[in-house]
């Protein structure tokens, strides 16, 4: 189970970073973006490969009880918000498109 | 009295023209009745076909969903100061001369919105369809706290004051919930008036999945939160 978990990230991973990197070649994405998603995806895979770094991690900033379940815990919230975050805006979004497309329909009977 | 009748329709190339060709061409207590299909972005014929047939055709430009095309229609039938809006699917699977007993209380000051409800007689309706209405029934009851028998009929008339009153925030088919939570919202009197369903292969076809209650839930909360202004 764990050696799935494993081979996903790295996966998902790999296919993230190629996606950005094709992106960014073809202009569609900034120099910032790309290595925003190279930096993040490449911390996901190597904490999904090696989960010992969060304790390493922890010991280091002198926190001795959180662990990688709380890390996961964490990691799970946020997420949550920035789907929230991508449903409002999407929505948002969607409204403002409506409103365009609307008022480029009303506008033919202007014409009429 | 101006009538106005909406028709959003998207795709309909087989059944627009027979709906169309059955609107009533007068109705008691109206002196004058337009028909406005919004074409919501469709890929076949049905702009072409409906420029035949009504006497307004608007197009989105791209396919936004059946509540964008309503509210286009409702926004073009405030627009002709129409003082009755009804709306009607293009799918054929309501009865256009249903339209009539829908005006009748409008038109008599008894109520703002009518909602033709298909559910006084379902025998014909396919019983997934039957469960399918009770479970968005149940959903738009708990978002909106109004009971109606039918949630999410297409067709529907509304007053003038209901017209301009409603303001909707919904692009797809959680419109028709919508509609419930803006009578209540605003106050106004509705009711329902029976009417008959035609249940032919292709209307079956066509609406929405049951399964869509869950997108149409999670749509009507966030409206419910950020939607109003």
């Amino acid at each position: 189970m764990i050696l799935a978990a494993k081979a996903l990230a790295l996966i998902l991973g790999i296919i993230a970073i190629s996606k950005s990197y094709h992106d960014f070649r073809k202009k569609e994405e900034g120099l910032t973006m790309f290595l925003f998603w190279l930096t993040t995806w490449s911390a996901i895979i190597v904490v999904t490969l090696y989960p010992i770094l969060i304790d390493k991690f922890n010991a280091l900033v002198g926190d001795q009880g959180s662990s990688i379940n709380t890390f996961l815990g964490a990691s799970i919230v946020a997420l949550f918000f920035v789907v929230y975050r991508i449903y409002i805006k999407a929505h948002r979004i969607e409204r403002q498109l409506h409103t365009i497309v609307m008022k480029l329909g009303l506008k033919e009977l202007d014409k009429d | 009295m101006k009538l106005a009748i909406v028709i959003p329709a998207y795709n309909e190339e087989k059944s627009i023209e027979t709906v169309l060709n059955k609107i009533p061409k007068s109705i008691d207590g109206i002196d004058e009745i337009i028909t406005i299909v919004v074409d919501d972005g469709s890929t076949d014929d049905t702009f072409e076909i409906s420029r035949k047939k009504a006497k307004y055709v608007l197009r989105h430009i791209v396919n936004m969903g059946v509540g964008a095309a309503t509210i286009t229609g409702l926004s073009a039938a405030k627009k002709f100061r129409s003082d009755v809006a009804v709306t009607i699917d293009a799918d054929d699977q309501h009865d256009p001369s249903d339209i009539a007993k829908l005006v009748y209380p409008i038109v008599n000051g008894l109520a703002d919105v009518v909602i033709g409800s298909r559910m006084s007689d379902t025998n014909d309706m396919p019983p997934i369809k039957i469960i399918g209405n009770w479970f968005m029934n149940f959903l738009t009851f708990l978002v909106f706290r109004k009971w109606t028998s039918d949630s999410q009929s297409g067709l529907k008339a509304f007053n003038k004051k209901a017209i301009s009153k409603m303001c909707f925030h919904s692009i797809g088919y959680e419109i028709c919930s919508e509609i419930i939570g803006e009578v209540q919202r605003n106050k106004l009197r509705l009711i329902e008036i029976p009417v008959s369903t035609i249940y032919s292969k292709y209307s079956k076809a066509k609406g929405q999945s049951w399964l869509n209650g869950i997108n149409i839930l999670t749509k009507m909360i966030v409206i419910k939160i950020t939607g109003r202004k």
